[in-house]
C-alpha cells in the first residue's frame, strides 16, 4: 500500500544561494537531491540520501538546528530522519535517539510555543500490516480502503535546543485522538497569536489542534466546522493549501480528496469558524471525478487572484479493465488546473495542455518560482513514474512580489503572514512551505499584482504573534525582511 | 479514499456504448459483454447467471434491470448504465432504473443525474431517495433556491427524513438564521442521535449562540458518534442500493453482508456467511474470530472456541480473539484458562477495553474484588469515561461496601452513558444499581426517583424491590 500513496519534494534554497533546490524523495532507493543552476530551469543531481530503510513519504524542510540554514526530515513508511545540512558537506542523517518508526506521512515545522525554536509535527496514516489482503469488488486484488486499517495518533516534537527533539503527542493532548492523518499545515486559524495545526485525515474528520498555549491542544474542528464536508461527511483528506481565497485577508483551507467528494473550500469566518465554500467556488462539480492529492494555491497568472493546481491520481483500479492494462497506467489521472476569479473557479485546463493532459498517477505537488522569473512554478511528483518539472509560461499581465520573511537568525520564519496592500486591494499571503501532501514548498509569500496597481503597505504578522509594517517595495523583486528589524531588502 | 462509485468512462466503455446505440436502432441493444479477467470465481459466476437470464428474456425490463443491479454492485459503471436505460426505456412507468442509473451517475455527470432523477419522480413523484438525490445534485450545481426547494420537498415527502433537516439546518446556518438552523439540527440527533454531523452542526450553532455548555456537549457527543463509524450516515437508506449491496457476489461484499446480519441480529445468517468465508480464506484470522463470535451468539459454543483458537493460530496477538476466548471459557467455568488467556491479552496490548473488562468480571466473579478493581481502573485509565467500565467499577464498590464512592461512580456511569447515547436497557440497570446503594445509604428518596426512573425505562423492578416505590403510587 505505501507505493499507491506515492512520495513527496521539497523546494528549499540548501546553500542559500538565493534559488531554490530540489529534493525529491524516493519509494526505494537512495532519495535524490538536486541543486538550483540557473539562468532558467536547470537542475544538476548532486548526492543521493540514503534513505535508512524506509520506504520514503514526505519531507518538510526547516532549520531544526537552529544554524540559518534549511534541513530536511523525511518521513516513510518505516523509520523516519532529520537530514541536517552541513553546507558543503550536504545533507546529513542527524544521529541521535530513533524516530518514529511506524508509517508517517506529511510534516510541517512550526514554532508552537514560541520559544524561537521550530518544533515538528508529523501526521502518521495507519497501523499497516503488509500481510493484509484487499480486494476490488469484482475480487481481484488491490490496494486497501484505507477504513480497513486503523490510524496512529499524529507526533509532535519539541526541539529542546540542544539538538534535540522530544515526542509530546501525550502531555500536548494530540495522542488522544488516532486517526489516518495525510496532510498537516501549521497556521494561526484562531487569531490568537498561537500556531495551530490542521490536519487532513483519510477517510475521517480531520484534526484541528488548537493551540491553548502551554504546550497544550484541544481538537476543536469538529465545533469550528473544519472537521466534515459542508454535507455533514467525512472525507478522505489528502492535501492541505491556505491561501486568502475570499479576499478578506484571512487565510482559507482548501483540502484534496478521493473521487466523488469535492476538493473542499473551508472559508474562514473569524470569530465563528468555517463555511464549506466548495460549491460558491465551483467545485461542486469541478474535480468531481478525480482523486487530488497535492494541491498548490497561487496567482500563477499575475491578475491579483489565486489560481489552484491539484495533483491527481486514483488508488484503486477502474472496474471493468484490470488486468490487461500496464499496471501504473490504470491508476493515472491528469492534473486539476483551475483559475481563480473573485469568488469562483474556473477549469483552466485548456491553457496548460502539458500540465492537465498528460495522465500519472499523481500525488506531491509543490510550487516555487524556479527559474527566479516572479511567477510559481511547479514541480508533481507521481508514484511509480518521473517527477515531472512545470515552467510557468501564463502570459505575464501582471507584475509580483515575492517576500522571505526571515528570523533574526537568517532562516525562513514559518507561519509568518504577509499583508500587502495595493491600489486594487488587499491581499494576505503565507509565507509558509509546509502545505500540500508530502512536500514542501517555496516559503517565500508570493503576490501577483495586476499591471494598473500601485504597491501602497507591507505589514508582516509573524509566526510568534507581533506585526511590523514595512516601506512599501516596489514590484518585481524579491525582497527580504527580516523579523525586528523594521528594515527590507533585496 | 472508499472503493466506491468511480465510474470513469474508458475507451472499451465508449464503444460498448456506439455498439449498443446501434443495435438500439435495430430494435434492442446487444447485451452488453464484461471483460472477467481476474474477477473472483462468484463474481464471474453472478454476472454470468444474471446474463443468462437476461438472454432468456431479453424483453424483460426487470431483466435488464437486474442485470444492471449485478454489474452496479460490482462497481462496473458503464454497462450498468447501459441496462438500467435499457430497462427504464422497456417499462415507462417503473421509477427503479433510471433513479438506479441517476445514482451511477450522481457525481460523475450530475448534470445527467439530475434528468434520471427527474425522470425516476415523474414515475413515482414521492419516491424520497430520488428526491433526496435530486436535493444533492442540485446544490452540487450550485442551483441554490431550487435545491432549497427540493430539500423542503424531501421533508414534506418523508417526514422521518435525516438527510432533509441536516441540508436545511446547513443552509439556515450558512444564511446566519441560528434559530432556525437549530430546531433543524435537533431534529436530525433526535432521529438519528448517532449523528456525527448532526451533533457537530449542532455545536457550531450552540456556539454561534453563545450557549458553550450547549456547544461543548454537541462537541462530545460528535466525538462519540465519530469513533462509533456512523460519521458518515448522513444520507437517508436507500433501499433500492441496498438492495444493489445485496448482490456483491464477492468476498468483500458477502463480509459486509455478513456484519450487516449480525448487526440486525441474524447470526444464523452471519454464521452461514462467515463459514463459507473462512473457507474460501483460511488464512485470515478476521473471519475465524468473526465466524467465532457468530457461533457464540448462537450458543455452538465448542464451535465458537474452535474458530478463536484458529483465529488465534492466524493471528497470536489479537486481543480481541483471546478476550472473547476467555469470555466464553469464563462462562463455561474453566476460570484458570480464562485468567491466563486475559493475561496474555494484556501483555499483548495492556488497554485492550475488552479484555480488561472480561478479567474484571472473571475477578469479580470469583470473589477477587481487589484484582477486579485494578482492571476496571486500568480500563478507566484509557478510556475515563467508559460507560461499562464506570458501572461496574460502581457495582464492584457496591458490593465491598464503599456505598459513597458506588454512588459516585454510578452517578458518572449514568452520565457517561447518557452522553454515549446509550440504549435504555443499559440506562435502567445504572438506575436500579443507584437505587440499591442509595437504598443501603438509607436514602429511600434517592433510591426511589431512580427505581423510578429504571422502570419507566423498561427494567421488570425485581418483587423486592417494589415496596419502595409504594408511595409514589
Amino acid at each position: 500500500m505505501p507505493e499507491i500513496m506515492g512520495s513527496g519534494v521539497a523546494l528549499f534554497d540548501r546553500d542559500a544561494d538565493g534559488d531554490l533546490d530540489l529534493y525529491l524523495v524516493q519509494g526505494e532507493g537512495a532519495d535524490r537531491f538536486f541543486e538550483n543552476r540557473g539562468p532558467g530551469i536547470r537542475f544538476v543531481e548532486i548526492a543521493g540520501v540514503p534513505n535508512g530503510g524506509a520506504y520514503g513519504m514526505g519531507v518538510a524542510a526547516g532549520d531544526a538546528d537552529g544554524d540559518g540554514d534549511l534541513d530536511l526530515f523525511r518521513t516513510g513508511y518505516g523509520p523516519d530522519a532529520l537530514l541536517l545540512n552541513n553546507g558543503d558537506s550536504g545533507l546529513v542523517a542527524a544521529q541521535g535517539p530513533g524516530w518514529d518508526d511506524s508509517w508517517s506521512a506529511s510534516a510541517a515545522f512550526c514554532d508552537y510555543d514560541a520559544d524561537g525554536r521550530l518544533d515538528l509535527f508529523v501526521t502518521r496514516y495507519m497501523d499497516y500490516d503488509p500481510s493484509f489482503s484487499c480486494f476490488a469488488a469484482t475480487g481481484e486484488q488491490d490496494y486497501c480502503n484505507p477504513t480497513d486499517v486503523p490510524g496512529l495518533p499524529d507526533l509532535l516534537y519539541r526541539n529542546t535546543g540542544d539538538g534535540r527533539f522530544v515526542e509530546v503527542g501525550r502531555e500536548s493532548g494530540i495522542a488522544a485522538l488516532p486517526a489516518r492523518g495525510l496532510g498537516v499545515v501549521c497556521h494561526d486559524f484562531t487569531g490568537d497569536g498561537r500556531p495551530d495545526f490542521y490536519v487532513a485525515n483519510d477517510t475521517e474528520a480531520n484534526h484541528l489542534w488548537v493551540n491553548q498555549g502551554g504546550g497544550a491542544f484541544t481538537e476543536e474542528a469538529l465545533l469550528l466546522g473544519a472537521a466534515l464536508s459542508g454535507f455533514g461527511r467525512p472525507e478522505a483528506g489528502m492535501g492541505i493549501e491556505i491561501g486568502d481565497l475570499s479576499g478578506d485577508g484571512v487565510l482559507d483551507i482548501l483540502l484534496t480528496h478521493f473521487a466523488d467528494e469535492t476538493n473542499t473550500v473551508y472559508l474562514a469566518e473569524p470569530g465563528t469558524g468555517f463555511v464549506d465554500g466548495s460549491i460558491d467556488f465551483g467545485l461542486g462539480t469541478l474535480g468531481l471525478s478525480t482523486t487530488g492529492f497535492g494541491v498548490a494555491l497561487g496567482d500563477f497568472d499575475l491578475d491579483g487572484f489565486l489560481d489552484a493546481v491539484i495533483a491527481n491520481g486514483r488508488v484503486a483500479r477502474p472496474p471493468g479493465e484490470s488486468p490487461r492494462a500496464p499496471f501504473f497506467a490504470q491508476y493515472e489521472e491528469t492534473a486539476l488546473v483551475l483559475r481563480g476569479g473573485r469568488d469562483r473557479f474556473e477549469d483552466a485546463g485548456a491553457a496548460s495542455p502539458e500540465l492537465s493532459g498528460k495522465a500519472a498517477v499523481g500525488r506531491g505537488l509543490a510550487a516555487g518560482d524556479l527559474d527566479g522569473d516572479g511567477d510559481p512554478d511547479l514541480v508533481l511528483t507521481a508514484a511509480a513514474g518521473p517527477a515531472r518539472i512545470f515552467e510557468n509560461v501564463s502570459n505575464p499581465g501582471g507584475n509580483w512580489l515575492l517576500v522571505a520573511a526571515q528570523t533574526p537568525r537568517g532562516a525562513p520564519d514559518h507561519g509568518a503572514t504577509v499583508t500587502l496592500r495595493t491600489s486594487a486591494g488587499t491581499r494576505v499571503a503565507r509565507a509558509n512551505p509546509g502545505v500540500s501532501y508530502l512536500s514542501s514548498g517555496d516559503p517565500r509569500a508570493h503576490f501577483g499584482i495586476p499591471a494598473d496597481a500601485a504597491i501602497e503597505s507591507l505589514t508582516l504578522r509573524w509566526s510568534d504573534g507581533s506585526e511590523e509594517a514595512f516601506p512599501a517595495p516596489a514590484p518585481n523583486r524579491v525582497v527580504v525582511v527580516v523579523r525586528g528589524a523594521g528594515t527590507i531588502h533585496d | 479514499m472508499t472503493d466506491a462509485r468511480a465510474f470513469r468512462s474508458t475507451k472499451a466503455w465508449n464503444r460498448l456504448a456506439l455498439l449498443a446505440m446501434l443495435a438500439g436502432a435495430c430494435g434492442g441493444p446487444e447485451i452488453p459483454e464484461v471483460g472477467s479477467d481476474g474477477m473472483e470465481p462468484a463474481v464471474r459466476e453472478a454476472i454470468r447467471a444474471a446474463r443468462d437470464a437476461l438472454a432468456a428474456d431479453r424483453g424483460a425490463a426487470a431483466a435488464w434491470g437486474r442485470f444492471g443491479m449485478v454489474l452496479h454492485a460490482h462497481r462496473l459503471g458503464a454497462p450498468a448504465g447501459l441496462a438500467y436505460a435499457e430497462a427504464a426505456r422497456l417499462d415507462g412507468d417503473d421509477h427503479r432504473w433510471p433513479h438506479l442509473h441517476a445514482r451511477l451517475l450522481e457525481t460523475a455527470e450530475p448534470a445527467r443525474a439530475l434528468g434520471l432523477a427527474e425522470e425516476a419522480l415523474r414515475r413515482n413523484p414521492r419516491f424520497s431517495p430520488a428526491l433526496a438525490l435530486r436535493a444533492r445534485v442540485l446544490e452540487a450545481l450550485g442551483d441554490s433556491d431550487a435545491a432549497e426547494a427540493a430539500w423542503e420537498a424531501l421533508q414534506d415527502a418523508a417526514p422521518g427524513s435525516v438527510e432533509a433537516p441536516l441540508a436545511l439546518g446547513r443552509r439556515r446556518l450558512r444564511r446566519g438564521e441560528l434559530a432556525g438552523a437549530l430546531t433543524a439540527f435537533e431534529r436530525v440527533v433526535e432521529r438519528l442521535p448517532s449523528s456525527a454531523a448532526g451533533w457537530s452542526f449542532l455545536a457550531q450553532v450552540s456556539r454561534r449562540l453563545g450557549d458553550p455548555e450547549g456547544a461543548a456537549h454537541a462537541t462530545a457527543r460528535a466525538r462519540i458518534a465519530a469513533r462509533s463509524a456512523s460519521l458518515g450516515a448522513t444520507a437517508d437508506p436507500d433501499p433500492l442500493l441496498i438492495a444493489v449491496e445485496d448482490l456483491r457476489a464477492d468476498s468483500r461484499g458477502r463480509e459486509a453482508r455478513a456484519r450487516r446480519a449480525a448487526a440486525a441480529g441474524d447470526h444464523d445468517g452471519a454464521e452461514e456467511i462467515y463459514r463459507r468465508l473462512v473457507g474460501e480464506r483460511p488464512g485470515s484470522a478476521d473471519l475465524h474470530y468473526n465466524h467465532g463470535n457468530a457461533l457464540a451468539r448462537l450458543g455452538r459454543t465448542d464451535e465458537a472456541e474452535a474458530a478463536y483458537r484458529t483465529a488465534l493460530t492466524r493471528d497470536p496477538d489479537s486481543s480481541a480473539a483471546m478476550a472473547n476466548l476467555a469470555n466464553l471459557l469464563a462462562r463455561s467455568g474453566r476460570d484458570r484458562e480464562a485468567d491466563g488467556l486475559y493475561r496474555r491479552s494484556i501483555a499483548a496490548d495492556p488497554s485492550h477495553l475488552p479484555t480488561l473488562l472480561g478479567a474484571s468480571s472473571l475477578h469479580f466473579q470469583r470473589g477477587d474484588l481487589r484484582q477486579a478493581e485494578r482492571y476496571l481502573r486500568d480500563a478507566l485509565a484509557s478510556a475515563p469515561d467508559h460507560p461499562g467500565a464506570l458501572q461496574g467499577l460502581g457495582q464492584l464498590l457496591a458490593t465491598a461496601g464503599r456505598l459513597g464512592e458506588a454512588a459516585e461512580t454510578l452517578s458518572r456511569a449514568l452520565a457517561a452513558a447518557r452522553e454515549a447515547g446509550a440504549a435504555s436497557g443499559q440506562l435502567a440497570g445504572i438506575h436500579f444499581l443507584l437505587a440499591d446503594v442509595e437504598r443501603q445509604r438509607g436514602r429511600t428518596a434517592e433510591a426511589r426517583t431512580h427505581l423510578t426512573q429504571a422502570e419507566a425505562l423498561g427494567m421488570n423492578v425485581p418483587p423486592a424491590f417494589r415496596a419502595l416505590l409504594e408511595p409514589e403510587r
